[in-house]
């Protein structure tokens, strides 16, 4: 008894603590089993990430979306990792009591989780790879041919491999819609150099050379994809290669990556977490960018059908992109409406904003095609009732938590803008309620100052003031909280677009939609602004 | 056998002694040899007009065939059959079958198409090698850019530039090179001898340009009706050349029963048919004599013989029937091989009935073109 005791404590004297560490899914075929070996710290974020792995045997590209349908099996994988409720919801956006309690009581919002997804690497070995063998090989500009095969053209298998990959892709987005907004996708890996390991497994031979080709192809359609669909694509070919072929080091088994090759993957997911910040980690935010910016050029109703006639004629010209100040940077065409160009369109220019660029901002957000775009975007009917701008650091004890620019690209002034509900049936903002079971209201808020702390009420007390570096920020940006399609709204914490959460995909309970105002926080006033400058 | 009245006693006149009568070199006859007992008290559709020939081949041979649109059936069923049928340029795997058909794939070992003189093969023999280059012959068609040396492949298609034909050219050459060097056994059926000779360089066209695709233009397109001496000589140049990189390869000549849609001979059709087939019987029986490793099987005896044509040929007189291709092949199969051929496709290799097969043929192409005479 006693030596068993002795024993135990011997066992918990060596465990230790790590701390909070923050979850990333990887999910999908084997590839991700190396993966999930890891657990690592970030140095600059003192972030600790363990990776979660959700196996999927044979999960597969071409099946992953079926007849307008998730593969099944990847949704009861999130729903074991309780990313989903059973209901096919995601758990961060649910709003059940529970899941409220559970956020509160954990003193942290539900958050978006991170999930990598694996998939293609069955489809590239049973699909593509199967009908080439060692009896064709491919037209790949770069890489030697074989004279003594027939060739097949690249594009040909480019055509196919879309086909292949193309339901995966369909099935991120989809998942998106869901309101799982951090996705990330894994690129196939290199392959492996030993052609009789690869004959072991399959059962047929393709020399490693139609392989790379294939996988190079695959990976470039991928890639593509993503880049279309604004999926972040973590991709390490480069990483784990030499010379065109796999490094030793990371070859496994014939099939898979040995796990230290996936270090690069985690490297690679930091990077588009903070540094590239990739649109899909805000897609939301990225199509009503984008939206607004096609305010210029398009009229409300092409924007938003639905918006009613009789509020068109109110509608002017948006008057944001037009405003012609030294400080404002505008942009007059935004054809391909990407993430810099729509986020610049209506940012700021500024340390401390004129009152110029502020009744800009003003004027944007009060702007009826503006509005049009927003409603179109929300779903719901509402009327703008204030703009407010911080002009003061927020003090401990306010009950506001730090927001941080992690996660925000360089050069974009940031801001919040909550937009209120109108009651529908006296047309008047809806009252604050204590329990989100109605559509809820928002509100314009707009951070302006650098060191400034944005504020969300109803948070737990936590005051992080930010570096100096990250007071070199210069340009504003909003943050648009908005709901999702077929959701109901909901309050944001806002304050926690630290990694990995996505500031747009989280909820609390107990929240106040339209709090009352507090000393701390300024009405828009132009004059006001005026004297700060 | 029964002579007539006449005959006896002309035999009377000139009896020879008994020993030399039982000695004489047609009593030692097979039966084979003598047209009573193996076509007239033969069922038409068990004459097996073979004799002499000692090649087998197994599912280890590589068997590739090209020739007129006839030896597409040797093609389809040799693949039917589960044989080795060696198709050398196949087309992408990521096609549907029904595309690389129509796109000229598989239809025989190399997308060449219809190849109906022994000069264009000798031709395409020494382009794949490397050792004749002749214009582009490059050609506008209905549905873009024809290949004037396979004006049937890609036709319902088109090359969309220049480019793009003369790259899928040059890997088809690649293939033919392939398929030369590494056939076991060649089967080419030798379809005509009126052929389209283009002026500049001699190379010799499948179809007269201006039917179906390009123009024709008569300072640039000759006709010419080859001779005996040209089918073997250019034959047996092609054979040497294949020879030096592929030493062991054998060869199986048939003559294409199929007459000629037309003719620019001068002479009527059925004259003219009847030279151009002999001709190419001749050379094959040239061939076969003079070269080693070369056969000749007689399909086009087994069609054209006169026991039975009514049924061999369909209305037009001139389509082979089912029937009459079945015949060929199931001679063909006990011939070269130890399989029984089974018409229904059902006992053999894949699991797929033969049915009616459909033949590529760009002569048809002309035959539309005539259809209205």
């Amino acid at each position: 008894m006693n030596s068993m005791a002795l024993q135990e404590d011997s066992i918990f004297r060596n465990l230790r603590d790590v701390g909070e560490t923050h979850r990333i899914y990887a999910i999908g075929d084997s590839h991700t089993l190396p993966f999930g070996r890891h657990f690592y710290t970030h140095p600059k974020l003192n972030k600790k990430l363990h990776i979660v792995t959700k196996y999927i045997p044979g999960f597969r590209s071409r099946l992953a979306f079926q007849n307008g349908h998730i593969d099944k099996r990847l949704i009861k994988a999130l729903t074991e990792e309780k990313l989903f409720t059973g209901q096919w919801t995601p758990t961060h956006l649910a709003t059940d009591k529970q899941t409220f309690n559970t956020a509160y009581a954990a003193c942290e919002p539900l958050v978006a989780p991170s999930i990598i997804i694996f998939s293609g690497e069955i489809d590239l070995r049973s699909d593509i790879l199967a009908k080439i063998r060692d009896e064709f090989d491919i037209d790949v500009e770069g890489f030697p041919k074989d004279a003594m095969k027939e060739i097949i053209d690249r594009e040909e298998i480019e055509i196919f491999a879309e086909q292949t990959f193309w339901p995966l892709v369909q099935c991120i987005t989809n998942l998106w819609e869901m309101g799982v907004g951090r996705i990330f996708l894994h690129c196939l890996p290199e392959p492996s150099l030993d052609d009789e390991m690869f004959f072991k497994i399959n059962g047929y031979k393709a020399p490693w050379i139609v392989r790379k080709k294939c996988t190079d192809i695959s990976n470039r359609v991928l890639r593509r994809f993503c880049a279309q669909q604004h999926i972040p694509f973590i991709d390490i070919g480069d990483r784990v290669t030499r010379d065109e072929k796999l490094a030793p080091e990371y070859e496994l088994d014939g099939c898979h990556l040995a796990p230290s090759a996936y270090v690069f993957s985690i490297e690679k997911f930091l990077n588009l977490t903070f540094s590239d910040c990739p649109l899909s980690l805000n897609r939301s935010r990225w199509t009503l960018f984008a939206d607004l910016a096609r305010v210029k050029s398009a009229s409300p109703q092409s924007i938003c059908p639905d918006f009613a006639s009789v509020e068109m004629a109110k509608i002017k010209k948006s008057e944001l992109f037009d405003v012609n100040t030294p400080k404002l940077e505008t942009i007059n065409e935004c054809p391909n409406l990407d993430w810099s160009a729509s986020m610049r369109t209506i940012g700021v220019s500024s340390e401390k904003p004129s009152v110029t660029a502020l009744e800009a901002l003003h004027d944007m957000i009060f702007n009826e095609s503006s509005r049009a775009v927003l409603e179109g975007h929300f779903g719901f009917h509402f009327q703008v009732i204030n703009c407010r701008f911080r002009t003061k650091a927020m003090k401990e004890g306010e009950l506001f938590s730090p927001f941080s620019k992690q996660g925000i690209p360089e050069h974009v002034f940031y801001g919040i803008m909550f937009l209120e509900d109108k009651e529908h049936a006296s047309g008047k903002p809806r009252m604050p309620q204590l329990t989100v079971t109605f559509d809820i209201t928002r509100l314009v808020q707009i951070d302006t100052e650098p060191d400034t702390l944005f504020v969300s009420r109803g948070n737990q007390p936590q005051l992080q003031i930010r570096s100096r570096e990250d007071q070199a920020l210069k340009y504003i940006d909003f943050f648009f909280m908005p709901r999702l399609p077929q959701s109901p709204p909901r309050v944001n914490w806002a304050s926690e677009n630290i990694l990995p959460v996505d500031p747009f995909h989280f909820s609390v309970s107990q929240m106040v939609a339209v709090p009352e105002w507090d000393t701390s926080t300024e009405r828009y006033n132009p004059n006001f602004v005026e004297r700060l400058n | 056998m029964k002579l007539s009245t006449s005959n006896c006693e002309s035999a009377k006149a000139h009896r020879l002694p008994e020993n030399l009568l039982k000695t004489g070199p047609y009593e030692s006859l097979d039966s084979e040899f003598i047209w009573r007992s193996s076509i007239a008290a033969v069922s038409p559709d068990h004459i097996r007009p073979i004799s002499g020939i000692n090649l087998k081949f197994s599912e280890h041979h590589k068997v590739a065939t090209a020739g007129s649109c006839f030896a597409q059936h040797v093609s389809k069923q040799l693949l039917q059959t589960g044989f080795n049928y060696f198709v050398a340029e196949r087309g992408s795997p990521f096609r549907t079958e029904e595309y690389n058909i129509e796109s000229g794939y598989g239809v025989f070992s190399a997308r060449y198409g219809n190849i109906y003189t022994a000069r264009q093969f000798l031709q395409l023999v020494q382009r794949s090698l490397g050792l004749a280059h002749f214009a582009d012959q490059i050609y506008g068609g209905p549905y873009g850019l024809v290949d004037g040396f396979r004006p049937g492949i890609f036709a319902k298609q088109g090359f969309s530039t220049a480019e793009a034909l003369l790259t899928d050219r040059y890997r088809h050459l690649e293939r033919v090179k392939v398929l030369l060097e590494q056939a076991d056994i060649f089967v080419f059926t030798f379809g005509l001898t009126e052929s389209w000779i283009s002026v500049p360089d001699g190379s010799v066209l499948p179809l007269c340009p201006g039917h179906s695709f390009g123009e024709y233009d008569s300072q640039k397109h000759v006709f010419k009706n080859m001779t005996t001496a040209e089918v073997v000589d250019d034959f047996t140049a092609a054979v040497d050349l294949i020879r030096r990189i592929n030493p062991d390869v054998r060869f199986v000549l048939t003559v294409s029963p199929v007459p000629l849609v037309a003719t620019m001979s001068g002479n009527h059709i059925l004259h003219a048919n009847t030279y151009s087939k002999s001709v190419l019987r001749v050379a094959c029986e040239e061939l076969a004599s003079n070269l080693e490793l070369v056969s000749y099987f007689p399909s086009y005896e087994i069609i054209t013989g006169t026991y039975n044509t009514h049924l061999y040929y369909d209305d037009s007189r001139r389509c082979v029937t089912q029937q009459g291709i079945n015949h060929v092949m199931r001679v063909f199969f006990e011939t070269y091989t130890d399989k029984s051929y089974d018409e229904d496709g059902r006992n053999n290799g894949r699991n797929r009935p033969s049915g009616e097969i459909e033949v590529v043929c760009d002569e048809d192409q002309l035959f539309e073109a005539l259809a209205m005479k």
